[in-house]
């Protein structure tokens, strides 16, 4: 598939609200563990209060993987291989956001054999807060696009 | 020597306690349903690992020595991840995790921690630099 990419060409991965019941099953530990959820600033009130937080916030890493869905959409399991992502986290996602991964081809370069591909990639709300931005590359296989 | 230092104190060259885990498919099934995510790749015979369960697992906070002084928050606030390997699911790993830099930012203190998986051979799964920076409540 990255042979077939051209720079400039653009990625929107599926909406998604971050509601609560995920952020629980994500960062509250194991299902089963004893008094789950685990209480911490992505699960609980008043630890998102103590921390000087208006609510709890999803972790960075959940939305960060709203990104990794979108690159294994556009790899497939290349990227498990050959993935690299450098990603910030500039604002906070409160439960209830509803994000949308995107991702835009900066560049496709035939290196030794293999194709590199670079992206520019993001996670924004619907009215176009980014909360997660950075740079993703894959490598593949000449021989095998 | 795994470090007992509270989180905001550690310094370049200081090392957690490495955690050992099964990545067991009732792991992977609460990151499915976390993520939304009900890829065949993730689920069924010869299921893979989905990599937000490898990144959840090579945070900071996963290992046993993980400590935060009363009063302080950590924040990760970049992060560099180089995915190597596929994982079959009920594959025991390992993670290791380093302090290797530290810099300045706009008068806040970072450190760079690298988060290595492997899996039961040594073999390199996945690589995660964490940028990680710590708040104070007053």
């Amino acid at each position: 598939m990255p042979n077939a990419l051209t720079a400039g060409q653009e990625f929107n991965g599926t909406v998604r609200e971050l509601t609560m019941t995920r952020m629980l099953a994500f960062s509250g530990g194991p299902f089963a563990s004893h008094g789950w959820p685990a209480k911490n600033i992505h699960t609980d009130a008043a630890k998102a209060v103590e921390a000087g937080l208006a609510a709890p916030i999803a972790s960075g890493i959940q939305c960060e993987a709203d990104i990794v869905r979108l690159l294994l959409a556009i790899f497939g399991k290349r990227w498990l291989s050959s993935g690299k992502l450098h990603v910030k986290y500039p604002r906070p996602v409160f439960a209830g956001a509803s994000l949308r991964p995107c991702a835009r081809v900066r560049g496709v370069q035939a290196r030794e054999g293999s194709t590199h591909v670079e992206l520019d990639v993001w996670c924004e709300t619907l009215d176009k807060q980014v909360v997660v931005v950075g740079t993703a590359t894959c490598v593949e296989p000449q021989s095998a696009a | 020597m795994p470090t007992t230092k509270f989180a905001h104190e550690l310094e370049p060259g200081d090392a957690y306690e490495s955690l050992e885990f099964v990545a067991s498919s009732e792991m992977n099934q609460q990151i499915l349903f976390a993520q939304e995510d009900f890829d065949q790749r993730f689920t069924g015979t010869g299921a893979r690992v989905h990599p937000a369960l490898l990144l959840q697992m090579a945070a900071n906070t996963k290992s046993p020595s993980f400590r935060l002084a009363q009063g302080t928050g950590s924040i990760l606030s970049e992060a560099q991840t180089e995915f190597i390997r596929p994982v079959a699911v009920g594959t025991r790993l390992r993670v290791d995790w380093r302090v290797t830099q530290q810099y300045e930012k706009r008068s806040r203190r970072y450190y760079i921690m690298m988060a290595e998986i492997v899996d039961a051979g040594g073999a390199l799964v996945l690589r995660r630099d964490l940028h990680l920076t710590f708040t104070r409540s007053h």
